[in-house]
């Protein structure tokens, strides 16, 4: 800048792409690619699961109940004689598995829910949305809970609960946002060419509100794993001998004093991924949002 | 104000009755017949037809759906919340004996939140980019993410098991001994507290931080008045607003965390007895705790509203 103005020339200024500026702006926050790093690694020891694992997760030893780290056993053992360090990898697996699918069909079920709520209004939308806000009045453990409890534990289970707790904030938010850019010109536009109703919804609507869906979504996969530990924790999900983070706790607990690292391991890894997926989501704001833009 | 308070009024009423509804409906609707639960609880091996529709007629569960409603909900409003299906206890009873202690709970849980939260918004933002600011900033990023359940068992592990200051778990009546009742409370409460702090200074943080840059605020350092009269004074009284918003949802994460909490520490409240209900599948206790649940929440959101309206003419007037 200084240069050009000593020589009087001016200069375009240079191009920036958006993917540039989105990679900016996403990972210029050290703490972002902290996180992003613990969800790349998460993802492998998930995929990698039966290769990383020194152990079967479930494999029952009861000569080696409770040990303390060792060589042999880097995190110890449990109760079972279970290595804690393949619990832990094989938990991801389940923890993440989780995490995304309940977090995908909550987030796909409540967009289309709301988005038809606000696009048609009238008495079904207002049906819709009230439910919805029916659906929110109960705390987001308790609504899973009462499912889990109905369709009995089990991965798919818990899956259904976590995500039928979570349909009515992606309602709310696809509706609102379905509200807002309904008014543009360009749907105007698209409509008064002809085009039916799904056509604008799926081609035109759903694309232009996505931004603040990809934020809440990965925010949401932190606090759905986070719902899965609780449940597992209670008794009604994953059901053992499934190595699940929450369970592990669960079952920790009766061996506190004799062998804290059996309940302290588990909660790191459950606290570490909660916060990592925040971190992202936090960068992703940061870099989708328009309003934001120009900061850097 | 009044249509404010009426319209609220209605919109809460709506949405309770939904609530019951769906509630009722999910449990008779989902899989998981209450009745083959009784005959395996009473181990009734083999229960013929004609026995099962004799157990499902005394429950009343051989009629229509509408009409179990209306029923069931006519029994709520009276004060009936039903039977439970094993305790044979009437459910309304056990739910009197049990709220008072997860609203004792929730009560400290949302004092000590706004009393350590705010000031750690306050703070953080008058002295954005400081060591402190930044400090508050990651406290609350592990104040949202941190599993308190596992935190409970790390507080018991330290302060009950290692130093012996608070007792493990358990629950005292404050008419039985009020030192052990108190020390009982502290992890609890700490542990319902954490999320709800970390949101409350989080919003704060960034409504202060929003207001502080507006003209009034500016007019009132021009006036030459020192720090603490512009903030406390002027900022913060329009700074606060979007709080009471956070704390009334912070009184949704309390009654939900109070599940897990109060079963970490043994305590025998509403949340507790959610999840007896559920682990049992006993469906007259669900429906009934649910139901309180849901009433409780939607009372607390309806006040927080109001409380909304009162500081904020512009929300009583749109």
């Amino acid at each position: 800048m200084s240069k050009s103005v000593l020589t009087g020339a001016m200069e375009a200024p240079p191009r920036v792409t958006e993917w540039q500026r989105f990679r900016r702006v996403f990972f210029g926050r050290k703490i972002v690619v902290f996180g992003t790093a613990i969800i790349g690694l998460l993802v492998f020891a998930a995929i990698f699961a039966p290769w990383l694992a020194p152990y079967d997760p479930v494999k029952i030893s009861l000569t080696e109940r409770l040990q303390g780290p060792s060589w042999a056993h880097w995190l110890g053992t449990d109760n079972y004689g279970r290595d804690t360090l393949s619990r832990l990898i094989y938990g991801a697996r389940t923890s993440l598995f989780v995490g995304l699918t309940s977090v995908g069909l909550a987030s796909v079920v409540g967009m289309v829910l709301g988005g038809m709520a606000a696009y048609y209004g009238g008495w079904f939308g207002a049906t819709v949305m009230r439910v919805m806000d029916a659906l929110m009045a109960l705390p987001v453990v308790v609504l899973a809970l009462v499912v889990a409890a109905l369709l009995g534990g089990g991965l798919w289970n818990v899956i259904f609960a976590l995500s039928v707790s979570q349909v009515p904030e992606y309602a709310r938010l696809m509706a609102g946002q379905v509200r807002s850019v309904k008014e543009n010109d360009y749907i105007t536009a698209v409509r008064s060419l002809g085009a039916k109703d799904s056509r604008i919804m799926f081609g035109h609507l759903f694309p232009n509100s996505f931004a603040p869906l990809i934020v809440q979504f990965t925010l949401q996969v932190g606090s759905t794993i986070l719902g899965e530990a609780i449940l597992s924790f209670l008794g009604i999900g994953i059901t053992p001998p499934t190595a699940a983070w929450g369970a592990m706790i669960s079952n920790a607990r009766d061996y506190l004093l004799q062998q804290p690292i059996m309940s302290i391991v588990p909660g790191l890894a459950i606290m570490l991924t909660v916060f990592a997926f925040n971190m992202v989501g936090d960068g992703l704001r940061d870099a989708l949002d328009p309003r934001l833009r120009g900061r850097l | 104000m009044h249509t404010f308070i009426l319209k609220r009024l209605g919109q809460s009423l709506i949405v309770l009755v939904l609530v019951s509804v769906i509630i009722f409906l999910s449990v008779r609707i989902l899989p998981g017949d209450p009745i083959y639960l009784i005959v395996q609880e009473s181990n009734v091996a083999g229960a013929s037809p004609e026995q099962l529709a004799q157990l499902r007629h005394e429950h009343g569960l051989d009629r229509h759906l509408i009409v179990q409603y209306f029923d069931w909900i006519g029994g709520v409003l009276r004060g009936d919340l039903g039977v439970s299906i094993f305790g044979k206890q009437p459910v309304a009873d056990e739910v009197l004996r049990r709220l008072p202690i997860t609203l004792e709970l929730g009560l400290w849980s949302v004092l000590v939140s706004a009393a350590i939260g705010i000031p750690m918004g306050v703070i953080s933002a008058t002295r954005r980019g400081s060591w402190i600011d930044n400090a508050v900033i990651l406290l609350s990023n592990i104040g949202i993410t941190i599993p308190v359940f596992w935190f409970g068992l790390l507080l018991m592990l330290f302060f009950s098991l290692y130093l012996g200051w608070l007792p493990a778990m358990g629950w005292t009546p404050i008419t039985d001994n009020v030192g052990l009742h108190l020390q009982q409370l502290v992890m609890p409460v700490i542990c319902l507290s954490i999320f709800p702090i970390a949101a409350i200074a989080r919003q704060t943080r960034s409504s202060l931080m929003e207001v502080i840059h507006q003209d009034y605020v500016r007019t009132a350092w021009a006036k030459g008045l020192d720090e603490r009269a512009v903030i406390f004074r002027h900022a913060l009284k329009n700074g606060l607003i979007p709080v009471i918003t956070t704390i009334g949802l912070s009184a949704r994460v309390i009654v939900g965390g109070s599940t897990v909490i109060e079963t970490v520490f043994g305590i025998p409240g509403m949340g507790r007895l959610a999840v007896t209900a559920v682990s049992n599948k006993d469906f007259a206790v669900v429906q009934g705790v649910i139901v309180i649940i849901a009433a409780t929440v939607i009372l607390v959101n309806l006040l927080i509203d109001l409380a909304y309206g009162w500081v904020d003419p512009r929300i009583r007037y749109s």
